[in-house]
C-alpha cells in the first residue's frame, strides 16, 4: 500500500472509531509492532537511497498526524472535550486600562523626536522673576505684556511665567554652548475665553552654536512638525516681532484636512498657525552670559493645546482643563 | 488697520496686482493681513423710512415702512425700538439672511407684528460703538443700493494687523513702502502741494513737560466754514471703518489714516490766548468729548489753555474745545507724544482710540510737519479758510540711525549666500540709505574740513571735527561705537602691531592734555545714558584713523616741535583734517601704538534708518529685513550641523515619565488641573498664608497658587460622578510655597460603592505597584496624619527609610460634603522630589531557587485592633531560613467570627537552597510561624 493511501484510510478509520477498543485495534493495526506504518518505517534500509529519504520524511509526517488523531479522538471518546460552545460575538473582559492627557502625549512626541536632534529636556520655576521672564529676554520696561491686565502677579517682581522662555536664560547662565534643550512646562497669561485659557503648556526649544543659521531653525522645526503632524505635511514661516528673536517668524503648518489649499478647517488659508520662533536676540544671549559676538542660537516656543487641538481635532481649548473624564477617555 | 486699496494705488504702483496676490504678498513680507473683498456688508441695504407708527402693544416699539428697493422686497415692514428713526431718513437695513454679529436675521413677529428685517446702528455695523440710535445716511445715498456700494463704492480692503515694532505702518503711506519693497513697485510721490501762508494767526505753544511732548505742531486756520465732507473723503472714511463726522475732523482722521500721524482740531475761539502741554496736577479734573468726566493724574498729559485743561493728549479731546457747526477758526495740533505716558492713560480710562494706539506704537519725530501740511491742503479744500504759519516747538534731537551691515552675517544667519547686490536694492526699496563703506572713501570725505575742539554730532554735524570726533564719527557709519575720547577708543580697541596695519585702524599719541581726563571715560548704558569707566591714569591725547597705503586722516590743530620736544598751536587755517603719512605717527617720540575695532574693513555696508524706522537699531534688524522681504520661504530647511551636546539626564523627567506609563497600566486615567485654586479649596488645608497669592486674579476661582493636588482631584471627582461610577484618575503637577515649587503626584480613587474599606485598598495596592514597579524598596506606610483633608483614622503616611514621601488616606466627609461628592473618596500625594532619590537604582537579578518552595496557607485569628504592620514586623523576625517568604492574602471580619476580632490569612513560601524539603521541615517552619504569632495573641482558626 503506498503512504498516500496508507494516510487517508489510517485517518478515517481513527475518526470514524466509536469506541476505545476499536481505537486501540486501529492504533494497533498501523503504529503496532507489527502494524503497517511501522512496517514502512523498518524497510526503509531497503530502499534505494534516492527514495529513503522522501518516503522517510513523510512516514514520520503521517506518524505524528495518526498519534495526534488517535490522542484526539481519544479524548473524544473519553468524555475530555465536550465541545462548549463559546459565544464569540460577546465583549471580552474589561481589562482598565488609563489614559494619558492629550497634553503630554503631543508633548511626549515632540520631546521623543527632539532627542533624536540632540535636544534634553531641562525645567524652570513657574513662579519667576521679572527679570528672567522679561528684562533677560530683551523686554521693555514699559512693554505691555508686563501690565497687571496681561500677567499674573504675586509682587512686583514675582509673576507667574507668561512663557517657557525664561528657562532658556537660566540654563544659558549654568551651561555653556553647544546648547541644546527643551524646556516644557505650563505658563500663564491673564485671558480666559474660547480661544485663551489662564494657564496653558508650552515647549521651548534652544540651540546656541557658532554656527547656527535660520535655515537650521526651518529645517528643525519642520522635524518636529512632521513628528508629530506626519510626513506629508509642510510648513511656512512668517515675519513677525518678538522682542527676544530677531529675525522672528510666526510658524504654520499645512492644514490636513486640504493639504494647503484652503478650505473651511483653516479659514480659506490652507495653513495654521502653530508656534512663534526666530534667531535668538543679542541681548538675549547677553543676558544668560553668552558673547554674542561668538555664538549665536535659535530658540521656538510652541502652544502644546493649539497643537492638540489641531492634531485631535478639538475644536474648544477650555476642554482641556474642564477635566470631563468622557473627553479624556477620547485619548 | 483697513487700507481701502484705491487709496493705497495713490501712493505705491499696484497695477496687475491681483488682490490675493498682494494679501499673499504682503504676509508673506510681514504685514498679517485679511482681505476684505467688496461687500463687507452682505444683504445690507439702503432703505427709506416711509411711514412710523407706534407699535399696538409695546410703548417702546416702533413700527416702520422701509422702502429698500424692488430687487430687495419693496416696502418692508420693520419694528424697532430706536426712538430717532422719522420718515424720509435713509437708513442702513439688514435683510433677511443677514448677520448681526453672529446673530442671522429672520422673518419674526415681535409683540405680535411681523417684521422683516432690521434697520442698524453703528455697533451694530461695526462702525464705532454708537448704540443710541438708528445709523442715518447721507442724502445722496440711493434707495436699494448695497450699503457697501454707499460705503465706499464696494472697495476692496486690506485689513491690515501691524506688529507692536511697526507703527509705521499704521497707515496707507507705511503700507505702500510695503507694498513698494515686496513686489518691487514703485512709490508715487506724495501729491499734496504746500499751502501758503494767507493767515497772520499764530497761537504761542508751551510744552512744560519736553519728555512726553518732544515736538508740538500748532496751526491756526481761520475762516472756515464746517459742514459734511465730499462724497470721496466720506467714502475713504467709511471704507476705512471710521465714521465722517464733519469736514474738519473728517479731515484729521483722514491725514492719521494716511500718514500715521494722529491730529487734532481745537476750536480757535474756544482756546484762550495759549496752548500749555503739562501733565495734570492731582486731583484735577476735564471732560472729554464724549462728556465723561474724567478724573487725572500726574502721570495723564494734558493740553491746555491758559484757563485749564482742553484735551487730553494723545487719547481725546476735552469737550469745551470740540469743532461744532459754528465754528470758523480751528488750531491744528501735529504732535509726538511719549508711548509709555499715552499707553497707561488710554489704559487707565478704558479707552485706547486710534490716537492712542498710533502713540502707542511711537510716532516718529519728523511726521509732524509732512502731517500738518496735508491736513492743512485738504482742510482748505474742503472747509475753505486761510492757513498761519506753524507754531513748532522741537525738544528732541531727530536720532539718525546708522547701521552697519557686514555681508558675511547676512548668510551667517540665515544659512544662505544673497549676492550683495540684492541685498543693497532690498534695503533701498524699504527707505534706507545704503552705501559700500570705504575708510579712505569716507575720511577723504572730511579732509580740509576745520578743526574745532569739542565738536560734536548734534552742534557740528559733519562740518567740524577734533580728533576723536572725526574716528567717532566715521564709526558711526556703520553703527559702531569706538570711544567718545582718545583714551576710551585707546582702551576699547584691540591692540595691533604697526607692521600689520589696515584699513580702519586707529593710531594715538600722547599729544597735550589740557582738560581731557586721563582715569576714565564714558560709553552709553544703553538706555540713553552713560556709563563711566575707570581705567589707570593714562595720557592719550591724539589720534589718527589708518586708510591704507600708508596713509592716515586726523583732525589736528597742534604740531609737534620735535627739537623743544613741545606741542606748538597751529593757525586756525592749519587747523583742520588733514591727510599724512602714516610715519607722522608711527615714528613719533610720542606714539602709544595702534588698535583696531572690526573683524575686518572689507565688505561693510554703512545703512541710515530712514526717519519712519524707529525699530531699526541693530545689524539683526537688517538682516531680517533683508530676510523678510527675499522671502523666508525661499530660505532652505537644513538641520544644525553642530556638534550635537551630550544628553543631560533629567531624573525628575524620567521617573514622571515612567509613573505615567505605571499609572495607566493600574487604571488610571491623567487629568491637568489649574495651578490657581479659590479661596475655599485652598482653605481646605489652611495655607492661605503660606502660599502665593496672585494679585491681580482674573476671578476668585484663582487667586491662590495651590499647595495640594490632592483637592483639585476632588473637583475633578465632583465633577465626573455622575457619569462614572467608578473614578481612578492622577496629576502630576507642581504644587506651591512661599518659597518654591515642589513636584508631586496625586491619585484618586472613588469606586461606586466599596463603604466598609472606603477604597483605601484600591489606592494603596496601586501605590505599592507603583513603588515596586519602580524597583523602590523599603518602602513603610504608617499611621499618621497625612494632610489636613483625610478622615480621623483613615490616613497614613509613605517613608522610605526615615524619609516621608507622601501620604494617602480617606477623604473627611465634611469636605466631600463641601465639595459635593458622594461616597468614600481615597486620595494619594506622592512628593516626587523626595522620591527621585531613591529612584534609578538597577535592578538586580537573583537566582532561582533550585529545589521547590512549599506554599502553606495558615488562618490566624487576632484582636481587630491590631495593626497589620505589627503582624508583617512579626512574620520578618521570624528566625527560620526556610522560610523565604509572606504574604497576607485576606483580612476577614464579621460572620462566623467574635465581636472585636478579625482572621487574617496569611501566605508561607517556605523552601531551601540546598535541598528539598521534607513534610516534616515544612510543618517545623510552619510551627514555628504559628508560635511567633501567638506572641502577638494570635490563635489558629479552626
Amino acid at each position: 500500500m503506498d503512504l498516500k493511501r496508507l494516510s487517508e484510510t489510517a485517518i478515517d478509520e481513527v475518526r470514524k472509531a466509536s469506541s476505545a477498543e476499536e481505537l486501540f485495534r486501529i492504533e494497533k493495526k498501523y503504529l503496532g509492532k507489527k502494524g503497517e506504518l511501522t512496517k514502512i518505517l523498518r524497510s526503509l534500509s531497503d530502499l534505494p537511497a534516492e527514495k529513503r529519504k522522501e518516503t522517510g520524511k513523510n512516514a514520520n509526517i503521517l506518524k505524528n498526524t495518526l498519534e495526534g488523531e488517535i490522542k484526539a479522538k481519544n479524548e473524544e471518546l473519553s468524555g475530555k472535550t465536550k465541545g462548549v460552545v463559546i459565544d464569540v460575538t460577546a465583549p471580552g473582559k474589561r481589562i482598565e486600562y488609563g489614559h494619558l492627557h492629550p497634553i503630554t502625549q503631543i508633548l511626549n512626541e515632540l520631546i521623543e523626536a527632539g532627542k533624536m536632534l540632540g535636544f534634553s529636556v531641562v525645567d524652570g520655576p513657574e513662579i519667576e522673576t521679572a527679570w528672567y521672564n522679561f528684562d533677560a529676554l530683551n523686554t521693555d520696561e514699559n512693554h505691555p505684556s508686563r501690565d497687571h491686565t496681561d500677567t499674573f502677579y504675586i509682587s512686583n517682581d514675582l509673576l507667574l511665567r507668561t512663557h517657557t522662555s525664561p528657562v532658556q536664560i537660566r540654563y544659558m547662565q549654568e551651561n555653556k554652548p553647544p546648547i541644546r534643550i527643551f524646556a516644557p512646562g505650563r505658563v500663564y497669561r491673564r485671558d480666559s475665553d474660547a480661544t485663551h485659557t489662564p494657564m496653558f503648556n508650552q515647549l521651548e526649544g534652544l540651540l546656541v552654536d557658532e554656527e547656527v543659521t535660520m535655515s537650521d531653525l526651518k529645517g528643525t522645526l519642520l522635524y518636529l512638525v512632521q513628528a508629530v503632524f506626519g510626513e506629508e505635511r509642510e510648513i511656512r514661516l512668517r515675519p513677525h516681532h518678538f522682542p527676544f528673536t530677531e529675525p522672528s517668524a510666526e510658524v504654520d503648518v499645512s492644514c490636513g484636512l486640504c493639504s494647503g489649499k484652503g478650505c473651511k478647517s483653516c479659514k480659506g488659508e490652507g495653513w495654521l498657525e502653530i508656534l512663534g520662533a526666530g534667531m535668538v536676540h543679542p541681548n538675549v544671549l547677553r543676558a544668560g552670559g553668552i558673547d554674542p559676538k561668538k555664538y549665536q542660537g535659535f530658540a521656538f516656543g510652541m502652544g502644546i493645546e493649539r497643537i492638540a487641538m489641531l492634531k485631535y481635532g478639538v475644536d474648544d481649548l477650555r476642554a482641556f482643563y474642564d477635566n470631563d473624564l468622557r473627553f479624556t477617555e477620547q485619548f | 488697520m483697513k487700507i481701502p486699496l484705491n487709496w493705497l494705488a495713490e501712493y505705491v504702483d499696484t497695477k496687475g496686482l491681483t488682490l490675493k496676490k498682494l494679501s499673499d504678498g504682503l504676509r508673506l513680507s510681514g504685514t498679517e493681513n485679511v482681505l476684505l473683498e467688496g461687500s463687507s456688508f452682505p444683504n445690507f441695504v439702503v432703505g427709506e423710512i416711509k411711514n412710523v407708527e407706534k407699535h399696538p402693544d409695546a410703548d417702546k416699539l416702533q413700527v416702520a415702512k422701509v422702502d429698500v428697493g424692488k430687487k430687495n422686497g419693496g416696502v418692508l415692514q420693520i419694528v424697532c425700538g430706536a426712538p430717532n428713526i422719522k420718515v424720509g431718513q435713509k437708513v442702513p437695513v439688514a435683510l433677511l439672511g443677514a448677520k448681526v454679529g453672529d446673530f442671522e436675521i429672520k422673518k419674526a413677529k415681535i409683540r405680535g407684528v411681523e417684521s422683516s428685517g432690521m434697520m442698524c446702528a453703528e455697533d451694530e455695523l461695526g462702525l464705532g460703538e454708537d448704540h443710541e440710535g438708528i445709523m442715518i445716511l447721507e442724502d445722496y445715498a440711493k434707495v436699494g443700493q448695497p450699503l457697501s456700494e454707499y460705503f465706499g463704492g464696494n472697495e476692496p480692503v486690506i485689513d491690515a494687523e501691524i506688529t507692536p515694532n511697526r507703527g509705521d505702518c499704521l497707515s496707507v503711506t507705511g503700507i505702500a513702502r510695503e507694498v513698494a519693497a515686496t513686489f518691487s513697485r514703485k512709490l508715487k510721490k506724495p501729491k499734496y502741494k504746500k499751502v501758503d501762508i494767507k493767515s497772520k494767526k499764530k497761537i504761542k505753544v508751551e510744552v512744560k513737560d519736553k519728555e512726553l511732548c518732544p515736538r508740538y505742531i500748532a496751526k491756526v486756520v481761520e475762516g472756515v466754514k464746517i459742514g459734511p465732507s465730499p462724497k470721496w473723503l466720506q467714502e475713504r472714511l467709511l471704507a476705512a471703518g471710521v465714521r465722517p463726522i464733519s469736514n474738519v475732523v473728517d479731515v484729521t482722521n483722514y491725514v492719521m489714516l494716511e500718514w500715521g500721524q494722529p491730529l487734532h482740531a481745537f476750536d480757535a475761539r474756544k482756546i484762550k490766548e495759549k496752548i500749555v502741554v503739562r501733565r495734570a496736577k492731582k486731583g484735577e479734573k476735564m471732560v472729554t468729548l464724549d462728556s465723561v468726566e474724567r478724573k487725572l493724574t500726574p502721570d495723564d498729559l494734558l493740553i491746555c489753555d491758559s484757563r485749564g485743561p482742553v484735551a487730553l493728549a494723545g487719547v481725546m479731546g476735552g469737550e469745551n474745545s470740540e469743532i461744532s457747526n459754528s465754528t470758523t477758526e480751528v488750531i491744528l495740533e501735529a504732535a509726538v507724544f511719549d508711548s509709555v505716558a499715552i499707553r497707561k492713560t488710554a489704559q487707565r480710562i478704558g479707552n485706547r482710540t486710534e490716537a492712542s494706539n498710533r502713540f502707542e506704537k511711537k510716532v516718529p519725530l519728523g511726521l509732524p510737519e509732512i502731517a500738518i501740511e496735508r491736513a492743512v491742503e485738504l482742510l482748505t479744500e474742503t472747509a475753505g479758510g486761510k492757513a498761519g504759519e506753524n507754531t513748532d516747538v522741537l525738544s528732541s534731537w531727530i536720532w539718525i540711525q546708522h547701521v552697519g551691515l557686514r555681508i558675511k552675517r547676512v548668510e551667517e544667519v540665515l544659512g544662505i549666500e544673497i549676492d550683495k547686490k540684492k541685498i543693497i536694492e532690498t534695503l533701498t526699496s524699504l527707505g534706507f540709505l545704503v552705501e559700500e563703506f570705504d575708510f579712505k572713501k569716507e575720511a577723504r570725505k572730511h579732509v580740509g574740513k576745520p578743526y574745532i575742539w569739542g565738536a560734536k554730532f548734534k552742534t557740528h554735524g559733519d562740518m567740524a571735527f577734533d580728533c576723536s570726533y572725526l574716528t567717532d564719527y566715521i564709526y558711526s557709519q556703520i553703527g559702531q561705537f569706538i570711544g567718545y575720547v582718545c583714551l576710551g577708543q585707546y582702551e576699547l580697541g584691540e591692540p595691533v602691531k604697526d607692521t600689520e596695519l589696515r584699513p580702519g585702524d586707529i593710531l594715538f599719541l600722547k599729544g597735550l592734555i589740557k582738560d581731557s581726563p586721563t582715569d576714565h571715560y564714558y560709553i552709553p548704558d544703553g538706555e540713553g545714558g552713560y556709563e563711566k569707566i575707570n581705567c589707570k591714569k593714562k595720557e592719550v591725547g591724539h589720534n589718527a584713523l589708518y586708510i591704507g597705503d600708508g596713509r592716515v586722516i586726523h583732525a589736528r590743530h597742534y604740531e609737534y616741535d620735535r627739537k623743544d620736544r613741545k606741542w606748538r598751536k597751529l593757525p586756525d587755517r592749519e587747523a583742520k583734517v588733514v591727510e599724512e603719512n602714516v610715519e607722522v605717527f608711527t615714528k613719533h617720540p610720542e606714539y602709544l601704538g595702534a588698535r583696531r575695532y572690526i573683524e575686518s574693513p572689507e565688505n561693510i555696508l554703512a545703512v541710515t534708518a530712514p526717519w519712519w524706522r524707529l525699530d531699526v537699531r541693530l545689524e539683526e534688524d537688517l538682516i531680517e529685513e533683508i530676510a523678510r522681504i527675499y522671502g523666508y520661504d525661499k530660505l532652505p530647511t537644513t538641520l544644525p550641523s553642530g556638534l550635537m551636546p551630550l544628553p543631560k539626564e533629567n531624573k525628575n523627567l524620567n521617573l514622571v515619565c515612567e509613573l505615567k506609563t505605571k499609572l495607566l497600566g493600574a487604571g488610571y486615567s491623567e487629568v491637568m488641573t489649574y495651578s490657581f485654586v479659590s479661596e475655599k479649596e485652598i482653605k481646605v488645608t489652611d495655607d492661605k498664608d503660606n502660599v502665593p497669592k496672585i494679585e491681580n486674579p482674573l476671578s476668585e476661582e484663582n487667586e491662590y497658587m495651590r499647595s495640594n493636588l490632592a483637592v483639585s482631584l476632588l473637583s475633578v471627582a465632583a465633577k465626573n460622578q455622575e457619569n462614572f461610577d467608578q473614578i481612578k484618575i492622577f496629576e502630576i503637577a507642581n504644587v506651591y510655597s512661599k518659597k518654591a515649587q515642589e513636584l508631586r503626584l496625586g491619585m484618586l480613587v472613588k469606586m461606586g460603592n466599596s463603604p466598609e474599606t472606603l477604597n483605601f485598598p484600591e489606592i494603596k495596592g496601586a501605590l505599592e505597584l507603583l513603588l515596586g514597579r519602580l524597583n523602590i524598596r523599603d518602602v513603610r506606610v504608617r499611621v499618621g496624619a497625612g494632610a489636613s483633608y483625610l478622615g480621623k483614622g483613615q490616613a497614613a503616611e509613605i517613608f522610605i527609610g526615615k524619609e516621608n514621601i507622601g501620604h494617602l488616606g480617606v477623604f473627611g466627609e465634611s469636605i466631600r460634603d463641601d465639595f459635593g461628592v458622594k461616597g468614600p473618596v481615597a486620595v494619594a500625594e506622592i512628593y516626587l522630589e523626595k522620591l527621585s532619590k531613591y529612584y534609578g537604582k538597577l535592578k538586580k537579578y537573583q537566582p532561582l531557587p533550585k529545589y521547590p518552595c512549599s506554599l502553606r496557607d495558615i488562618n490566624m485569628v487576632f484582636a481587630d485592633s491590631l495593626l497589620a504592620e505589627e503582624i508583617i514586623k512579626t512574620l520578618k523576625k521570624v528566625n527560620d531560613r526556610n522560610l523565604s517568604d509572606f504574604k497576607i492574602l485576606d483580612i476577614y471580619r464579621g460572620k462566623g467570627l467574635p465581636e472585636g476580632k478579625k482572621s487574617v490569612t496569611i501566605r508561607l513560601v517556605i523552601g531551601s537552597s540546598e535541598k528539598t524539603l521534607t513534610e516534616e521541615e515544612i510543618n517545623a517552619t510552619v510551627d514555628e510561624v504559628i508560635q511567633s504569632l501567638s506572641s502577638l495573641g494570635g490563635k489558629i482558626r479552626s
